[in-house]
């Protein structure tokens, strides 16, 4: 009775899986297979290909320009994780208190997170058009200078990181926000009667209490920086090869014009495993070194 | 038995994996149904002058019927590779980015056409016209359906608003050189600075038209670097140009979008420098009201050139036949038929330039065309040079492009510029492998 029982459950339990497992093997597990063994050859989208060992590993760690959209990625991802979550923890900490209009300014610092990046791209590129665009306009009204927006190699990857904040920060604050709200009232009073200041508070009991959705919330933004590749191709150039002059040319956006632009499949496979490598090692970094700072028992 | 759950798991997943592959194979299988006519499947992109193509060919042939497959034409290239290398069924395609062909050639995917082409008992004028960019290896491989020219589009109230004689007066004096050009743009721009001089589009292969001009080849099939000295030239005069605004900046049209049918249709520019296709841009621009002037106020002539002999540039649009079709004869029945005199006819009533235009097709044309000259221009016989035809081109016009803008922007100058492409082009055919 109870074999069957059991076998029955474990029947139950497989059939829900079994869905998502199948979906699994054939979207991510197999995909993934296939780059990393296509990434030992010079595929390029037919039959007649051949093994080449790790030669695209070495072409790619010795070509300067592997390392230069290496270095922006990082640059990317760096700039976007500390101002996406740092705005995100500051609206929150504003926000997650009860008052009148509190509502309305969560969802609208949200709203932005919910269009489409392409959508937003379009929009951005019209407002910091290069000769009259929106946002020159506004600067000849108050009298400063114009700028070239996206059309400068020295500030079209800001313009693009700027945009990718704002789009973002808004996800990350709702996150802190339900991270906040459980935060037990009393620790806060317990330690106003231990004479603890709004500052010693905060690093005391809200950081610590707030410590798994950062956690979180880093680990993420982490991941979708490296990840970027959208904004890039909308707003600077498109399969025209990103720009200006490669500026803001990223790891993702590299991947995409060997493999679909220049059918170099095997070298692109070569970039995305290295782009997994990294992403992955930079998670188990932070999943090691959250036991130094992750509370999961504050609450 | 960790081994045995190695292997269980790696059995799961050939399991699951095998009808994905399958998918593919199991389309190249359909057979041609026993009666009726040969139905071929065939990709193209969303073009209405390919459409009444097919059409036409559906209309007028009994025993041979065209499955239009069509894609849109951004990511055209690369939906096909994918289509290819899946081995869906096609049996004929339109190839739209000419280099591509090397890739498909060297994985098997492109039929040689020499046979069928002797089979009808003469050569194919529209082969016979694009040789160097039709034939790989010694294998025919793609049949020409649209010209390939680059020609000097003008606006006429542009000069006159400037006071500077058109283009064509210099053509017939032996003087529409690339400094006349240069010269042309700076007056114009001069005249009245709200006037761009002239526009040369922002995609790399637009950079080499003089390299093209002198036979130049960039990089060679077989791997060498060539003569980068006129691509240097070309380059200097732009940002001659752009610097004092008589050139549409490149990177502003990048970032902007800017399209250059609209830069023409507003009718702020005096001189466009593009292919062979733009007369039905134009036509559209007029059935659509879009364009800022009158229909006869634009005209069609030469590219500059500095060569003793007129030559221009462009590599033509054709047709191609998959080496796994099982329709082999039908589909190059109605690729041939497409580049042969009805099909040119058809095309050029859209304002294409077909790569044999007959008799048919040259009236057509005229009707395309502001009267004067242009139609003496646009169909004169000339010589068409090639420039990046070659396995390396897409990676060195996209390159090239990125190296160009830093350029432009004063982020290098033309020494490092050369030394810059230089390593770039070797680091291209060492890793192209």
């Amino acid at each position: 009775m109870n074999i069957s029982h059991s076998l029955k459950r474990t029947g139950t339990i497989l059939s829900f899986l079994l869905p998502s497992f199948i979906g699994f093997i054939i979207f991510v597990l197999l995909p993934m297979i296939m780059a990393f063994g296509l990434s030992f050859t010079n595929y390029s989208g037919g039959p007649n290909f051949r093994f080449i060992g790790m030669k695209n590993y070495v072409v790619a760690f010795t070509n300067p320009e592997f390392l230069k959209y290496l270095w922006v990625t990082f640059k990317f991802m760096t700039v976007t994780v500390v101002f996406q979550i740092g705005l995100g923890l500051v609206f929150a900490l504003i926000l997650a208190r009860d008052f009148r209009g509190c509502s309305f300014f969560r969802g609208a610092l949200y709203l932005p997170n919910i269009l489409s990046s392409v959508a937003v791209g379009l929009a951005f590129m019209f407002i910091f058009e290069p000769t009259s665009g929106f946002m020159n306009q506004f600067l000849i009204s108050v009298g400063l200078p114009t700028s070239k927006w996206l059309a400068s190699s020295k500030s079209a990857l800001s313009v693009i990181i700027t945009i990718a904040i704002w789009q973002n920060f808004g996800y990350y604050m709702v996150l802190f926000i339900g991270g906040l709200q459980n935060i037990s009232q009393t620790l806060y009073e317990a330690a106003g009667i231990d004479g603890a200041n709004k500052w010693k508070q905060f690093v005391h009991v809200t950081l610590p209490g707030l410590s798994p959705m950062l956690f979180y919330g880093i680990t993420i933004a982490v991941i979708r920086g490296f990840q970027v590749f959208d904004y890039i191709y909308i707003m600077t150039g498109g399969q025209q090869g990103g720009g200006p002059a490669g500026s803001t040319n990223v790891l993702a956006f590299d991947i995409y014009l060997n493999a679909f632009t220049y059918f170099r499949f095997g070298y692109a496979s070569a970039e995305s495993v290295v782009l997994m490598i990294i992403i992955l090692a930079m998670t188990f970094l932070q999943s090691h070194g959250q036991k130094k700072w992750v509370s999961y028992d504050i609450i | 038995m960790r081994t045995k759950k190695i292997l269980l798991v790696l059995t799961l997943i050939a399991c699951l994996a095998s009808p994905v592959f399958a998918a593919g194979a199991s389309e190249t299988k359909a057979a041609p149904a026993a009666d009726g006519p040969v139905v071929i499947s065939y990709y193209t992109w969303d073009d209405s002058s390919h459409k009444a193509l097919i059409d036409t060919f559906n209309a007028t042939h009994k025993d041979i019927q065209v499955k239009a497959q069509i894609l849109p034409a951004a990511d055209y290239e690369t939906k096909l590779t994918t289509l290819l290398s899946g081995r869906a069924d096609i049996d004929a395609f339109m190839e739209k980015r000419q280099v591509d062909m090397f890739g498909q050639y060297d994985n098997g995917y492109l039929e040689p056409l020499d046979s069928y082409i002797a089979a009808t008992g003469k050569p194919n004028p529209a082969v016979e016209a694009f040789k160097s960019s039709s034939v790989i290896n010694g294998d025919t491989v793609v049949i020409p359906w649209r010209g390939g020219a680059y020609y000097t589009y003008y606006n006429k109230k542009v000069f006159e608003k400037a006071g500077v004689p058109t283009p064509d007066y210099y053509v017939k004096r032996g003087e529409w050189t690339w400094k006349k050009f240069e010269e042309v743009a700076k007056a114009i721009t001069a005249a009245d600075p709200s006037l761009v001089g002239s526009t040369i589009y922002i995609w790399g292969g637009q950079g080499f038209f003089q390299a093209g001009q002198a036979g130049d080849s960039i990089v060679t099939p077989d791997g060498k670097i060539d003569n980068i000295d006129n691509v240097v030239k070309q380059l200097e005069m732009r940002k001659r140009l752009e610097d004092v605004g008589a050139m549409w900046s490149l990177v502003d049209m990048k970032v902007t979008k800017l399209h250059y049918s609209k830069q023409f249709y507003d009718g702020n520019v005096g001189m466009l420098l593009i292919g062979e296709w733009f007369p039905g841009q134009m036509v559209t621009g007029r059935n659509d009201g879009l364009l800022a002037y009158d229909f006869e106020d634009w005209g069609i002539t030469r590219l500059p050139c500095d060569q003793s002999e007129y030559v221009t540039v462009g590599l033509p649009t054709g047709n191609c036949i998959t080496s796994y079709s099982k329709k082999k004869q039908a589909a190059f029945e109605f690729i041939n038929w497409m580049s042969g005199p009805e099909g040119a006819a058809i095309a050029a009533s859209y304002g294409v330039l077909p790569a044999a235009p007959g008799e048919a097709a040259k009236a057509e044309i005229a009707k395309n065309l502001p009267k004067g000259n242009s139609l003496d221009y646009f169909l004169e016989e000339k010589g068409n040079n090639t420039a990046n035809f070659s396995p390396y081109g897409t990676r060195v016009e996209t390159e090239f492009a990125k190296l160009q803008e830093d350029f432009l922007l004063g982020n290098i100058n033309i020494e490092q510029f050369k030394t810059n492409f230089t390593k770039l082009l070797n680091d291209i055919i060492k890793t192209t492998y």
